[in-house]
């Protein structure tokens, strides 16, 4: 299984949309860091501690969409490819070739989101705030989770749909996970069927807020609660589990 | 080696491969014939299993150890010849003492020895051709199944790559070739199937054919498929 | 491959474990610690600050993650949140009025926004886990203390503090009325008000606190008399109505919330609590402040203004004009 990670990883760190991206996030970033352009409560931030936490964000909503773009093609294409066959044919399983494939999008992943923090190592050099770098790379390793969750569920959609369907589900996780509280809040004014619906729906979603929040929380300062942090990691679990029983028919 | 008993292959409604039988006994090189969309390939992944079968048995004597070279090989174009094979003896989990030995003899053995480090995107068809076959003798497998392994290669790659068949052959390796090049068939098989629209025409002992001089297999060949 | 499949099912029974530990931690020792100080306080307080309300009287529910934990007095229960959002507040349960707090470590990570969190701002803290400083324990008591006000104007007072607001007004948009206030022409008046009320209670000299909350009175008529020209009558009736509740409501909470901050010594934060009086604040929390600041006056020239606080409920500048009379 490591020949496979291995191969795989090697073809993605070969490919240019991780460069493309991870750099125009990293320029926005900064740019956007550096002007003054985030404000709250009407006051423009510029307290490096407060814009620190958005920094973060901008990360990962840019590594969110290379996980996406990263994950959704890897394991179809292999199948197009008929890669398989050579790999099957030597007693490997199609689960655990699924699953390399889906460890090796989760490996790529968290690379981006570690390309992408060189926006706010840099903001934070800018800034002259040092002190800070230990808890950014805190931060960067809880976003980290958020950012592998989302790439093996895009793994786990590509097995069976098609790309395009895989993509538009992965983005409409990633926003209903980042607006995960506000959407339960918005849940629970609903009532009778549709509320039951909406609440089962929502617990398929992992809460991308939450984790983010304790991300922010890290790099302030503040209290981090591990809660959502273990009930993240275990939505990584059951996803991976997941790779075990969903099978290709034609290989 | 292998035993097919009433293969049925549908892929929805339509039946690709029906009521498949045949044998391949150890050390022959046993021929499947036919025109694209006979049902060779697909004969061959259930072999493999690759596919499901609808319906029938499969037998393969255990143990046994399978080498597969497929019609049309992908490798990754940025890797070495000398990378893909390593990539496929690590997943086989060949002692590693010994892999740079056996990759770099498998390599000579099919015409790649010089180009072995030159990247995959590099090479031309028949090269990539070559490069399958060499992967599917990694480990020494006692049963080859090669689909098309002349398929794309120029007239002197096509005498090479019968020439490591045949020799092959004679290291007592069972090989199941498909192939729609019937002098190359006729040239290295013991015996072989002729298919057509999934179903079996004929089967035929290859030697004898040449031995008589009546008939070549081309004859025998568009007479069971019932052309010109 | 048993081997892979053994360690990743050890590894998801040490995910569950961990979760169900978690869970079960319940409230933190923290929050446990500071609702016992708020009940050992809620004597003194009912002697001392405000006659006939005891915090001990309502069930406190204090919220963490999915986890309501409801104490009342030395007895706690846990149950599902009642409330559809997380917020700092007082509500009828089955006919008994809760207070509704989080736990100091989920206030922690709210800050100042805790009471009356917008939309906007609840998205900015969802994403950014966007915070100022942590709160202090003295401050957790006092935001309990001001939901406990809430608890016991509910409790007894519903009616009167509902009937503030007039049916007769409810087509007018009241946010679009409170949106309006901010409007550069009358914002300058509210400045001048807020200056003269912040120096009546700040000065330490009485004759001069009268003089200035006498001139605090008679700004606000001014303003008044300038929206008489500009506004409709029904408007500036809706906006009479909304300064006369969140004064009445609000402002005595807050005002609470101060009283226990000065019981309990922080007068640094006592100090900015003051400062937001003249620094005007947008829409309808300049009615917080003002509320609190002139409940102060009343404590100078009224002492027993509590007592009709709720019973009586007309306008607390009201209330102050009248105790001014003759002074």
């Amino acid at each position: 299984m490591g020949a496979i990670i291995i191969n795989s990883l090697r073809e993605k760190i070969r490919s240019k949309t991780i460069y493309i991206v991870g750099g125009i996030g990293v320029a926005i970033i900064l740019f956007l860091a550096l002007n003054g352009s985030f404000s709250f409560d009407d006051k423009i931030l510029t307290d490096c501690h407060e814009l620190v936490p958005i920094v973060l964000v901008m990360v990962n909503l840019f590594a969110s969409i290379l996980a996406i773009m990263l994950s959704l093609s890897t394991i179809p294409k292999e199948f197009e490819r008929k890669t398989t066959h050579l790999v099957l044919v030597r007693g490997i399983k199609q689960w655990q070739f699924i699953l390399a494939l889906t460890i090796s999008n989760i490996i790529i992943s968290l690379f981006s989101i570690g390309l992408l923090s060189i926006s706010v190592i840099i903001y934070a050099l800018v800034q002259g705030e040092i002190q800070v770098l230990l808890k950014i790379l805190g931060s960067i390793l809880i976003l980290g989770l958020n950012i592998s969750v989302l790439s093996a569920i895009t793994s786990w959609l590509s097995i069976k749909l098609p790309e395009t369907i895989t993509g538009f589900i992965g983005i409409l996780i990633y926003f209903v996970g980042v607006f995960h509280s506000m959407l339960s809040i918005f849940v629970k004014t609903r009532e009778g069927f549709s509320r039951f619906l909406l609440e089962g729906l929502m617990t398929l979603v992992p809460n991308f807020a939450a984790v983010q929040k304790q991300s922010g929380q890290l790099v302030t300062g503040n209290y981090v609660d591990i809660y959502p942090l273990v009930l993240q990691g275990l939505f990584l679990y059951i996803i991976l589990a997941l790779t075990f029983v969903t099978f290709r028919k034609e290989v | 080696m292998i035993k097919c008993n009433n293969l049925i292959k549908r892929y929805g409604k339509e039946e690709v491969v029906s009521n498949l039988s045949f044998e391949v006994k150890e050390g022959e090189v046993f021929g499947l014939l036919g025109a694209n969309g006979a049902g060779k390939t697909t004969t061959i992944k259930m072999i493999l299993g690759l596919t499901n079968i609808t319906k029938g048995d499969i037998y393969i004597k255990d143990n046994v150890t399978v080498g597969y070279s497929p019609e049309t090989p992908y490798f990754h174009p940025f890797l070495s010849g000398y990378e893909v094979m390593k990539f496929f003896a690590k997943l086989q989990k060949l002692p590693s003492k010994s892999i740079k030995e056996e990759i770099e003899t498998l390599l000579e053995k099919v015409g790649l020895g010089e180009d072995q480090h030159k990247k995959v995107k590099g090479y031309s068809k028949g090269m990539k051709q070559r490069l399958a076959v060499a992967q599917a003798l990694l480990g020494d497998p006692e049963l080859l199944i090669l689909d098309e392994p002349a398929a794309g290669l120029d007239a002197l790659g096509r005498i090479e790559m019968l020439g490591l068949i045949d020799s092959l052959k004679k290291e007592g390796k069972t090989i199941l070739l498909n192939s729609h090049i019937l002098n190359d068939v006729e040239r290295v098989a013991d015996r072989v199937i002729i298919l057509s629209k999934g179903k079996m025409i004929e089967e035929v002992d290859v030697h004898k054919l040449s031995k008589n001089g009546e008939e070549k297999l081309e004859e025998r060949f568009i007479k069971s498929i019932g052309g010109m | 491959m048993k081997k892979i499949f053994v360690i990743y099912g050890l590894i998801g029974v040490v995910l569950i474990s961990s979760l169900i530990y978690l869970g079960f931690q319940g409230l933190s020792d923290k929050t446990e610690e500071l609702y016992g100080k708020a009940l050992d306080l809620s004597k003194e307080v009912e002697e001392n600050l405000w006659k006939d309300f005891n915090f001990g009287d309502y069930p406190v529910a204090i919220r963490q993650r999915n986890t309501e934990y409801v104490f009342r007095k030395e007895e706690m229960r846990k149950r599902t949140p009642v409330l559809p959002v997380i917020a700092c507040t007082a509500y009828p349960v089955d006919g008994e009025v809760n207070v509704f707090m989080l736990s100091k470590e989920e206030l922690d990570t709210l800050g100042d926004f805790a009471e009356g969190i917008g939309n906007e701002e609840e998205f900015l803290i969802n994403q950014f886990g966007l915070d100022k400083k942590k709160m202090i324990d003295e401050q957790y008591l006092s935001i309990m203390y001001h939901e406990g006000l809430h608890a016991y104007q509910l409790k007894y007072y519903e009616k009167n503090l509902m009937n503030i607001a007039k049916d007769e007004y409810k087509e007018i948009d009241e946010k679009e009325v409170l949106r309006r206030v901010d409007e550069e022409a009358i914002v300058s008046y509210y400045e001048k008000e807020g200056e003269l009320l912040y120096q009546a209670i700040t000065t330490q000299d009485d004759k001069e606190s009268i003089s200035l909350a006498k001139e605090y009175v008679s700004a606000r008529k001014k303003r008044i008399q300038f929206l008489e020209k500009h506004w409709k009558r029904e408007e500036l009736e809706v906006l009479k109505e909304q300064e006369h509740y969140y004064e009445l409501v609000e402002g005595t909470a807050k005002y609470m919330e101060e009283q226990i901050l000065k019981y309990l010594e922080r007068e640094e934060i006592v100090e900015k609590y003051l400062k937001t009086i003249k620094e005007l604040q947008e829409g309808k929390q300049k009615y917080y402040n003002t509320g609190m600041g002139i409940c102060l006056l009343l404590d100078r020239f009224n002492i027993s203004w509590k007592k009709d606080a709720f019973r009586n409920p007309i306008p607390l500048n009201e209330r102050l004009e009248d105790a001014l009379e003759g002074l």
